[in-house]
């Protein structure tokens, strides 16, 4: 699903507090973002967990046929599928201020075990249909073609997210210490590291 | 450096060759992480020669020569390995097998014979990438700064 990333780009959070009357409401959205539980969800494997074993829970047990007879269970499906994507590509890019920002390393990795589990169940999808459906052959295929080469982009698209970040990260962390280096006065005895002459 | 992440990231251009439409559990579970992990190892590859040439610190002989040796180490490495030893999957099913696996190891061993000409290639030119340095010493690394204010 390419909305979530679309939406998260967007940094809801910090649009909503500029937007926000500056009292109450504002306060209420960074209190609700810093606290405890918000700050356990958007964990990036948590949120990984959520979104894509959701979607094992759907494809591979009887869920997805329940929700083609029950309209609440169907609702619900949706709106869980929207909300965890936004969680997890929330998690992902963590482009809003939160309390706490999980390093690269953590998101990474989520992103690599998500996307391998996102292709993996596609690929199952595609020789084996879920429980107690009667799609064709062929549309099982085409379906789970779409969501293989589909996450492919997702997942390219926030890797690229994640590498954008590290390139402007390390790129001001160079610029400071460069600024930091030029800053004492050159002496005679100027450590060798500056004084090298290239 | 530069030669690190281009065999990184260029070698992993070659990957698309590991499918097996397998439907093993175990053979499900590491295509999908390979898979995942050789977009991740482009895009990062991508990253990381944009930081080198930010820094200027890119060595375009070097990263050529990378560039082949990945490719050809990880084709001759596919071909021998996994395709034989491993027997995980082939070339070609149902056909004579032979000659798929003769191109396909050939032309492993060609790239690498070239990403090795490149890299002597490279490192006898690196002494003169700077008319100061003495032979056999590297070009200037970062975090490096000019001495002068």
């Amino acid at each position: 699903m390419i909305a979530p990333l679309l939406l998260v780009l967007a940094r809801p959070l910090t649009l909503a507090q500029r937007a926000l009357p500056p009292q109450s409401a504002r306060r209420v959205l960074l209190a609700l973002a810093h606290s405890r539980p918000v700050t356990w969800l958007v964990f990036p494997p948590l949120a990984a967990l959520l979104d894509i074993g959701g979607l094992w829970l759907l494809y591979r047990t009887p869920l997805l046929a329940a929700t083609h007879h029950q309209p609440l269970i169907h609702a619900a499906v949706q709106v869980h599928v929207v909300l965890a994507g936004l969680l997890f590509t929330f998690a992902i890019c963590q482009l809003d201020p939160l309390r706490h920002r999980w390093n690269l390393a953590w998101r990474g990795l989520t992103l690599l075990a998500a996307g391998a589990g996102h292709a993996i169940l596609a690929k199952t999808l595609y020789v084996a249909r879920p429980p107690a459906t009667t799609y064709s052959a062929v549309d099982l295929h085409t379906g789970a073609q779409l969501m293989y080469y589909g996450g492919d982009l997702v997942e390219i698209a926030l890797a690229a997210v994640l590498a954008v970040q590290w390139y402007l990260a390390t790129g001001r962390a160079h610029a400071r210490l460069q600024r930091r280096q030029r800053r004492p006065p050159l002496t005679a005895d100027s450590p060798p590291h500056t004084s090298r002459d290239f | 450096m530069a030669a690190l992440d281009e065999i990184v990231f260029h070698q992993i251009l070659a990957w698309h060759h590991f499918y097996d439409r397998s439907t093993r559990a175990v053979g499900l579970l590491s295509d999908g992480l390979l898979h995942t992990a050789e977009l991740l190892g482009l895009v990062a590859g991508f990253v990381l020669y944009a930081d080198l040439r930010r820094h200027h610190t890119l060595a375009p002989p070097q990263a050529w020569a990378g560039l082949f040796l990945g490719l050809g180490a990880f084709q001759l490495f596919d071909g021998i390995v996994d395709h034989k030893l491993l027997r995980i999957h082939q070339v070609r099913y149902g056909v004579d097998i032979l000659p798929y696996d003769l191109a396909w190891n050939g032309a492993g061993l060609v790239l690498l014979t070239v990403g090795a000409a490149l890299a002597v290639r490279a490192d006898a030119q690196r002494p003169r990438c700077c008319s100061r340095c003495p032979a056999g010493r590297s070009p200037p690394t970062w975090p490096s700064t000019s001495s002068s204010p």
